[in-house]
C-alpha cells in the first residue's frame, strides 16, 4: 500500500531530519573526550547545542579521608556546566590505573612533588582496571546546576573514599596533594524537567 | 483558538530544553503515527571537553606519623648478654618495629624486630659489641621516622656483662 504525504507532512519531516542531524553532530562533538580548550571544539554544531562540562581540581572542601599507604581517601572535583540547563550526572568512566595521580607539594597543585609522580604514587581511582572506561555508578545522581548570566553552573563534590593508594607508596608521597586522572567521561541527562537539589557528597 | 491561561491543564507542557528539542520532536512525530505519544526520553551523552593536563579531582595524602618518644635501652636483670628496649605508647599506632646498629649511632641499623604491640623488647646473646637502637611505629600504615638513639649498651665478650 502506497501513502502520498500531505506538503505540510512533508516539511515536518524535513525539519525533523534536519534537527536529529544537528543533534547528531553536537552528539559527536560530546563524544569527542579531550580538546585542549574547554567546550569549544565542536564548531558550530557544538555551540548551538549541548556543550561538554569541565571538571577540575578542588581543594575546598579539604579531603576528610587522607591517602594511606594500602588506603582510600577522598577526591574533591569541581563540575562546571557551560550550558543552560542543568545536567544530571549518574555514572562516571574511569581512566585506566596504569597512569598514577601525580603528586603536588601544595593544595594548589602547582609544585610537583619529587619521586611521588604519575610513575611511582600507586594512586589510583578506585575499582579502576587496566582497561580504561570501566563504568561506574554514582550512589545518588549529581545535579550541575545551568549557566546563568554568562556564569557556567558549577557544583563541587567530594567522592568520599575513591581514591586509592598503594601498599606500596613511596614515603615520598607522605602529605602530598594528588590531581587525580582526568575522567574518560560521564553518563549524563540535560534539560531535565525539575529541578533537584545535589548532594555535595557522593560515592560509587 | 484563545490561548489556555498559565496552569491550565489543557495547556502546552512547557518547551523542553534545547538538548531535548531534536529528540523530543522526533518523539512527538512518531507518537502521532501511533495515536499515542510515548513519553519523551531524555539525550545522554558521555565524555567532555577538557582543557590540557586538566584533573579528575584532588585527594590528599596523610603524613607520617610522629616517631614514638621515651625510647631507651637497658641491659637485662636476669640473663647475660640480654638488652631491653622500652618506649612510652603512642596513642593510635597501629605496631612498633625496632632497628639496631652497632656500627654507630647514625649508621648501620638494621631491623630487629616488627609488628611489636607493647612498647618493650628484648634481645639475648649479644656480645663484644655497643648496640644501638631506634624505634619507628606503624600507624595508618605509613610508618614514622625513627627514633632519637639510645645511649649504646656494652656487652663484654667473655664475661657477657652488660654496662
Amino acid at each position: 500500500m502506497a501513502f502520498r504525504l500531505s506538503a505540510r507532512a512533508g516539511r515536518a519531516i524535513a525539519a525533523t531530519a534536519g534537527l536529529i542531524l544537528a543533534f547528531d553532530a553536537a552528539y559527536a562533538a560530546a563524544n569527542w573526550t579531550v580538546s585542549l580548550t574547554s567546550g569549544t571544539t565542536g564548531g558550530e554544531a557544538q555551540a548551538a547545542s549541548v556543550q561538554n562540562l569541565t571538571i577540575t581540581a578542588s581543594a575546598s572542601p579539604a579531603a576528610g579521608n587522607l591517602l594511606y599507604p594500602g588506603g582510600n581517601g577522598d577526591v574533591v572535583a569541581s563540575i562546571s556546566n557551560p550550558n543552560a540547563f542543568p545536567v544530571t550526572i549518574t555514572a562516571l568512566q574511569l581512566p585506566a590505573d596504569t597512569v598514577y595521580a601525580t603528586g603536588y607539594t601544595d593544595s594548589a597543585l602547582a609544585t610537583a612533588a619529587t619521586g611521588c609522580d604519575s610513575t611511582s604514587s600507586t594512586v589510583t581511582w578506585n575499582l579502576s582496571t587496566a582497561t580504561s572506561g570501566t563504568s561506574v555508578q554514582l550512589t545518588t545522581a549529581l545535579v550541575v546546576p545551568a549557566e546563568a548570566a554568562n556564569v557556567a553552573g558549577s557544583l563541587v563534590v567530594t567522592l568520599t573514599d575513591e581514591a586509592v593508594m598503594g601498599a606500596g607508596a613511596p614515603s615520598a608521597c607522605e602529605g602530598k596533594y594528588f590531581s587525580m586522572p582526568a575522567l574518560i567521561g560521564v553518563t549524563a541527562t540535560g534539560g531535565a524537567a525539575t529541578a533537584t537539589t545535589s548532594p555535595t557528597t557522593d560515592t560509587y | 483558538m484563545s490561548r489556555c491561561p498559565p496552569g491550565d491543564p489543557r495547556r502546552a507542557p512547557a518547551r523542553p530544553g534545547p538538548a531535548r528539542w531534536a529528540v523530543g520532536l522526533l518523539a512527538a512525530l512518531s507518537g502521532a503515527a501511533s495515536g499515542a505519544l510515548p513519553a519523551v526520553p531524555q539525550p545522554v551523552w558521555a565524555g567532555w571537553a577538557v582543557a590540557a593536563g586538566a584533573s579528575g579531582g584532588q585527594a590528599t595524602a596523610g603524613s607520617a606519623p610522629a616517631a614514638p618518644t621515651g625510647v631507651s635501652s637497658a641491659c637485662g636483670t636476669t640473663l647475660l648478654g640480654s638488652l631491653s628496649v622500652s618506649w612510652t605508647a603512642v596513642p593510635g599506632a597501629t605496631s612498633y618495629t625496632v632497628f639496631e646498629s652497632t656500627t654507630s649511632a647514625t649508621s648501620g641499623f638494621s631491623l630487629a624486630a616488627a609488628g611489636l604491640t607493647g612498647t618493650t623488647w628484648s634481645s639475648t646473646f649479644l656480645a663484644g659489641s655497643y648496640w644501638f637502637y631506634v624505634v619507628a611505629l606503624i600507624g595508618s600504615n605509613w610508618q614514622s621516622g625513627p627514633s632519637t638513639v639510645t645511649g649504646p649498651r656494652q656487652i663484654a665478650l667473655l664475661s657477657l656483662l652488660c654496662s
